[in-house]
């Protein structure tokens, strides 16, 4: 049983940049969609959910051989420290200040994030792969699990 | 007088407290209306800090007086530049200091979701007077607390919310309260780039409540029992010509009111600039100034109920 994760072309990259720490990776390309095969195990719950959030065509399956079954895409209530709220004026934003940026997923598809702090929605086109680096210190009592 | 239930709580959101703790809050108010001139000292020796990176005199004046009149006292600053400004201190380790100082902490600032990290940091209960654009629950107590006084209860009110409903907090903030309540219709009243967030659209959906947005008032005056005003500023709107055309449409006049209900009153935290002219005052609707007393209780109950 082998993790599969499918993107759009023009995600390859971004997906390869979020995937970049994980090991035993084949790649395949085809019909514009780019194919991640987690060829030993799957691949950290937090990259999961980067992925969920950043490519709205995501598909993921558990493939065996020729069987091919998808996987439903869920995220966790809560995203705690995963990525940061894109509003500038929001606590989360400032350097100084120690609140771990902490998003509520109102709806996975189309997905739907607010932020626990500033109580605005995350705008489906500030979602980028720079807004996934949290650089915040992240307190051990605030941690998420980050495997499957 | 003061009960248990919210001892120690922070108020952040006016959602914060339950339909229930609000009634209780304006019975009290009620009852702090008579030791509004006589003063008490129900909290003898207790500390309130205000902390204001935004100025706002009538917030801070209501507050300090309600603590006074309950018998503390209160420190403070309300000028931003004589705090954080200059030593890049964080706001967090502000408002831990004002911790070892204070019994209750008051806080507004710009920076949205500032009071909820201050609740989060701090030992004392943080109220929170005003953070961002949808927050100002204290404004949003009295507001419904001078509602609840006026009509006897807030249950089975039609009400329109007039002017900027995208920045202006007391509204967003007010949108959240009226959800406490039954039967509310609600109208949303702004031109069209001004218009309540969805955030906010989205909340009032989630709990049912019967709410359209226009852009007409005249439509929706004769119909309501509480017009409730906001600024219209021209540097919130992209086109100022747009904002001369408009503006006529969204400051009251006493023609315009003239097809008002006869108990109907009109609302406004104030300070008001051009949307209500001085005429309004003379009419039998303006109940802003009683709106703006109504403070003073409302900030006491409030207070003597969370204070421990
Ligand atoms: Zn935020």
């Amino acid at each position: 049983m082998k993790f599969q994760l499918v993107v759009n072309e023009e995600h390859a990259s971004d997906a390869y940049g979020i995937f970049q720490n994980e090991t035993d990776i084949s790649i395949q390309r085809r019909k514009g969609r780019v194919y991640f095969t987690f060829e030993k195990g799957s691949p950290s719950k937090e990259a999961v959910s980067k992925s969920i959030i950043l490519f709205p065509e995501l598909e993921m399956a558990q493939v065996s051989g020729n069987s091919r079954k998808k996987v439903p895409l869920t995220l966790p209530e809560s995203l705690v420290g995963l990525m940061n709220c894109p509003n500038p004026l929001c606590v989360t934003s400032q350097p100084k200040e120690p609140a771990v940026p902490e998003l509520r997923v109102l709806r996975v598809s189309p997905l739907l994030l607010r932020c626990e702090y500033c109580g605005r929605y995350v705008p489906r086109e500030s979602l980028s792969p720079s807004l996934m680096e949290v650089t915040k210190f992240i307190p051990q009592s605030k941690k998420i699990q980050t495997k499957v | 007088m003061p009960h248990g239930d919210l001892k120690g709580r922070d108020f952040i959101t006016i959602r914060d407290v339950s339909r229930k703790e609000l009634e209780r809050l304006f019975s009290t108010a009620d009852d702090m209306s008579k030791l509004a001139k006589s003063g008490s000292d129900l909290l003898k020796k207790r500390i309130l800090v205000t902390l204001f990176f935004e100025p706002s005199t009538r917030t801070r004046l209501s507050f300090e007086t309600a603590m006074l009149r309950l018998g503390g006292g209160y420190t403070g600053f309300s000028d931003p530049s004589s705090s954080r400004t200059v030593t890049g201190e964080s706001l967090a380790d502000t408002v831990r200091m004002a911790d070892n100082y204070g019994n209750v902490i008051v806080l507004r600032h710009k920076i949205e979701g500032s009071a909820k990290l201050a609740a989060e940091v701090a030992d004392a209960p943080v109220i929170n007077a005003g953070d961002g654009t949808q927050h100002h629950p204290t404004q949003t107590l009295t507001d419904l607390y001078t509602i609840h006084k006026e009509f006897g209860s807030v249950d089975g009110i039609e009400i329109a919310i007039l002017g900027d409903l995208k920045h202006t907090r007391s509204a967003s903030s007010l949108c959240l309260g009226l959800t406490h309540f039954k039967d509310v219709k609600l109208h949303l009243v702004s031109p069209r780039e001004l218009r309540a967030k969805e955030e906010v659209k989205d909340f009032l959906e989630e709990n049912k409540m019967d709410y359209d947005e226009t852009e007409d008032v005249e439509k929706v005056i004769p119909h309501v029992d509480v017009l409730y005003v906001t600024r219209l500023q021209k540097e919130r709107m992209s086109d100022t010509a747009e904002y001369e055309r408009v503006k006529g449409s969204y400051f009251v006049s006493s023609k315009m009111l003239a097809k008002a209900k006869r108990k109907m009153i009109v609302m406004h935290h104030l300070p008001r600039i051009d949307e209500i002219p001085i005429e309004v005052d003379y009419t039998p609707h303006a109940r802003y100034f009683q709106e703006a007393a109504n403070g003073l209780p409302a900030r006491m109950a409030l207070l003597s109920s969370i204070v421990e």
